[in-house]
């Protein structure tokens, strides 16, 4: 009899478990939600105004005849792919600045969207402590650099199953049915907002964490200007901060990796592939060689793992290539407004030392009066300067402008996947990873 | 005549009398006066609904004798009640009373979007001038039968002349081949299907109707047959055409501009969700009464399974909505409107992940 009960026990447990594993998702999206979901007041209205549809129905996107009541609603597009109101994205958008109609997504997530105005804030304000900036995700797109959504579209067409012609390029990094509201709450990372383009019908980085896949080689940086707590969202320590960051490097490298061709048509050429394994890039899992000039929370020590998002909005930047206006707790001092420019100093200087910082943490003789945005001390002076030891009777201009030393442009040697071969100095005949 | 003749024929007359006295139960067995009265005179008195002779001797019209309350014992459905019916969740409760087409009672009390304003039991639709998704061909207000109707045959335009042939001739225990209107699926002609014996009062996997449905491959396929085909006369669009489901011939392999309808979902490409239709796995799922589907096996066992057989899990029109009316918008099955703040979610039958 017993044995009967527990039998019994264990059938309805395992029905039960089974019925859970079956539920959706939607309710739990941020557009399923009763409370904050979506609404199309066209839709939802109470009318004569509307339908009187519920927030979150699937009516406010979706027109399964495209006719309510013998017409269609606002906008009048006809039928659209996936039942939706208004097509996914007009493919002939091949470059920004967006409008509404260019992206089926704009229509709320824009500052005067005509359908639902949704106020998102870049990543360095929601997640990275800086004051808000833009106010929406297509605004955020119109600035300097951005995430192309036609190459988003071309890239992912026929590489995932899922994803058709059709399809919105959002929905490369974004599941509409499952993503959540990860900005109200943003160091809980279970509100992912993002599916990985090879696993779209899951949320990544719910439990796939920095910390959990990096442990301590993951270093958050910090959040707000008082240089205490961490990214993101201004957890207390590095502990919560690394188990809140989603895994950011996993997610981005299903597309930018070092088999996969991505052309721009920004830079009018294909990508840099980005090598973040133990035999890529510094920043990513490849130990450091020589020393590290690094401010804190960063120690000398480390052997750190970067996450993107540490450098890179994901949607859009006044500076270029998705550069953020905000990292390791403070603004950086400018604009990066072109490619080749030593004003990529602004973002160095986040984390690493130039010379008035070498100068600050006395490692820096005063006598040489460092200066900020000028890197002598890493490249000439520091243990493991690439340029150490004397340089007499070597030309300067083989790196430098002719004249007085000057700065010169970051991205001549710096940039992902760079390898440069010292030819003089201390160093030369040596390669160095130089990112 | 003998006092004995005049007993007899007292005896009879009250015979009669009481015979004719049972109220209009339009039953097609038993005795001709459950439907029919000879001279429309009973007594001196008139007999028929309207007060007027009808025709084929009929003592009611469609309406007449299809309106009543549902108890589960009466055989002639009941499409249309005075009273609310109970329809409770999603009209499949135990304790509800409505069938498989619903009810009119919804539109006929002004409740235009809940139902078909059909003549005689509602208003014309004050909205709605012409069917959505029609080619607008169809003009005029919609009634139960004939070539404004749904039911018999869509060529005559007198709604009892439609039926002739009909309801005589029915015999509920072969599958509805379409062939004649007696053989058509409730009398919609040559629509094919296998009508629960109750009409869906109560229904469960176990007894319900089987509705017939394609699996297409293309838009332009009218589907001839098919219980969605009958819908797609009035509101084709909605079914069948040029770039009104799919665009191009992506019909089944790309993306759907429209709901499809007449597509068996295990085709589906686009998500596997489908294959957990009704809490099952992906194969042999339990059927929904809430939300059925239909399947292009013709024979008479019970589709009480899908992922069973090939085609057994088209997606009709009426997995969604109800043919007669419900109380809820566009004749739906279940309150999708107030969902997901109150309401039901029946889509996530299908649809599962978006619960």
């Amino acid at each position: 009899m017993k044995n009967i009960f527990l039998f019994f026990l264990i059938f309805l447990l395992s029905i039960l478990q089974g019925a859970a594993a079956r539920a959706g998702s939607y309710l739990d999206s941020a557009h399923g939600s009763a409370t904050d979901g979506v609404f199309r007041p066209v839709i939802g209205n109470s009318p004569p105004a509307g339908f009187g549809y519920s927030r979150g129905n699937c009516a406010h996107c979706h027109e399964q005849h495209a006719s309510f009541a013998g017409s269609e609603p606002a906008p009048v597009t006809g039928a659209m792919p996936f039942a939706l109101f208004a097509t996914n994205f007009d493919s002939a958008r091949q470059t920004g600045p967006y409008a509404e109609a260019d992206s089926f997504c704009f229509y709320c997530h824009n500052d005067s969207g005509s359908v639902q105005p949704v106020t998102n804030n870049d990543f360095s304000a929601a997640f990275g402590c800086a004051s808000v900036d833009t106010t929406s995700i297509m605004s955020t797109m119109n600035q300097t650099s951005y995430h192309n959504l036609n190459d988003i579209r071309n890239f992912s067409t026929g590489r995932f199953a899922w994803f058709k012609g059709d399809s919105s390029p959002c929905d490369s990094c974004h599941n509409p049915h499952l993503a959540k509201r990860n900005w109200t709450v943003p160091d809980d990372p279970t509100l992912s907002v993002m599916s990985r383009p090879t696993d779209h019908f899951k949320l990544w980085g719910t439990i796939e964490t920095m910390g959990s896949v990096y442990n301590t080689r993951y270093e958050p940086p910090y959040c707000s200007t008082g240089l205490t707590d961490r990214e993101p969202g201004a957890s207390s320590d590095a502990i919560s901060g690394r188990n809140a960051t989603p895994d950011y490097v996993a997610f981005c490298t299903d597309c930018h990796n070092t088999t996969d061709t991505i052309f721009s048509t920004g830079l009018g050429r294909n990508l840099l592939p980005i090598d973040w394994s133990n035999t890529g890039d510094k920043h990513g899992l490849l130990p450091m060689d020589g020393g590290l000039d690094v401010k804190p929370p960063f120690g000398t020590g480390g052997d750190y793992v970067l996450s993107c998002l540490n450098c890179h909005e994901p949607h859009g930047s006044p500076n270029v290539m998705l550069i953020r206006r905000w990292v390791n707790g403070s603004a950086l001092d400018g604009t990066i407004a072109t490619y080749q420019t030593p004003d990529w100093s602004y973002l160095c200087k986040k984390c690493h030392l130039d010379d008035k910082d070498a100068e600050d943490a006395g490692l820096y003789p005063p006598a040489y009066n460092g200066q900020p945005n000028i890197w002598r001390y890493v490249h000439h002076v520091s243990a493991d300067a690439p340029y150490g030891g004397s340089l007499a009777g070597v030309q300067c201009n083989l790196c430098h402008p002719p004249g007085p030393p000057g700065p010169i442009n970051c991205d001549n040697c710096h940039y992902h996947g760079a390898v440069i071969n010292i030819t003089v100095g201390s160093s030369a005949g040596t390669s160095r990873r130089a990112f | 005549m003998g006092k004995k003749t005049g007993f007899i024929g007292l005896l009879t007359v009250t015979a009669l009398l009481a015979v004719l006295s049972v109220p209009c139960p339009a039953r097609v067995t038993g005795v001709c006066v459950n439907c029919h009265t000879m001279h429309n005179s009973q007594n001196n008195l008139t007999v028929s609904d309207s007060g007027s002779p009808t025709q084929a001797l009929l003592i009611s019209d469609c309406i007449g004798c299809h309106t009543g309350q549902n108890t589960g014992i009466n055989e002639e459905p009941y499409v249309n009640d005075t009273n609310p019916p109970l329809y409770r969740t999603t009209g499949t409760e135990p304790d509800s009373n409505t069938l498989a087409g619903g009810n009119f009672y919804w539109v006929s009390s002004g409740l235009d979007r809940m139902g078909h304003n059909v003549e005689g039991l509602a208003v014309p639709d004050a909205t709605l001038t012409l069917p959505p998704g029609g080619d607008g061909s169809f003009v005029g207000q919609l009634r139960c039968a004939g070539s404004m109707g749904c039911h018999g045959n869509p060529l005559e335009p007198e709604q009892i002349p439609a039926l002739k042939g009909g309801h005589h001739y029915k015999d509920h225990s072969i599958w509805q081949d379409g062939t004649t209107l007696a053989k058509s699926y409730r009398f919609l002609d040559t629509i094919q299907g296998f009508g629960d014996r109750n009409y869906e009062y109560h229904p469960t996997d176990q007894r319900h109707n089987k509705y017939y449905g394609l699996d297409r491959s293309a838009e332009s396929d009218q589907a001839s047959g098919s219980i969605s085909s009958l819908c797609a006369r009035c509101h084709k669009y909605f079914h069948n055409g040029t770039d009104s489901i799919a665009p191009g011939s992506t019909f089944g392999s790309g993306v759907w501009i429209r709901h499809p309808t007449d597509f068996d979902m295990s085709n589906a490409t686009s998500s596997t969700e489908y294959q957990g239709y009704n809490g099952g796995s992906g194969t042999g799922n339990p059927y929904s009464v809430i939300s059925p589907v239909a399947t292009a096996d013709v024979s008479t066992t019970l589709n009480t399974t899908i992922y069973t057989r090939a085609g057994d899990a088209v997606v009709m029109c009426l997995s969604c909505h109800r043919a007669h009316g419900s109380p809820y918008t566009s004749s739906l099955r279940w309150d999708y409107k107030a969902w997901p703040a109150g309401g039901y979610n029946g889509c996530a039958v299908c649809h599962t992940s978006k619960d």
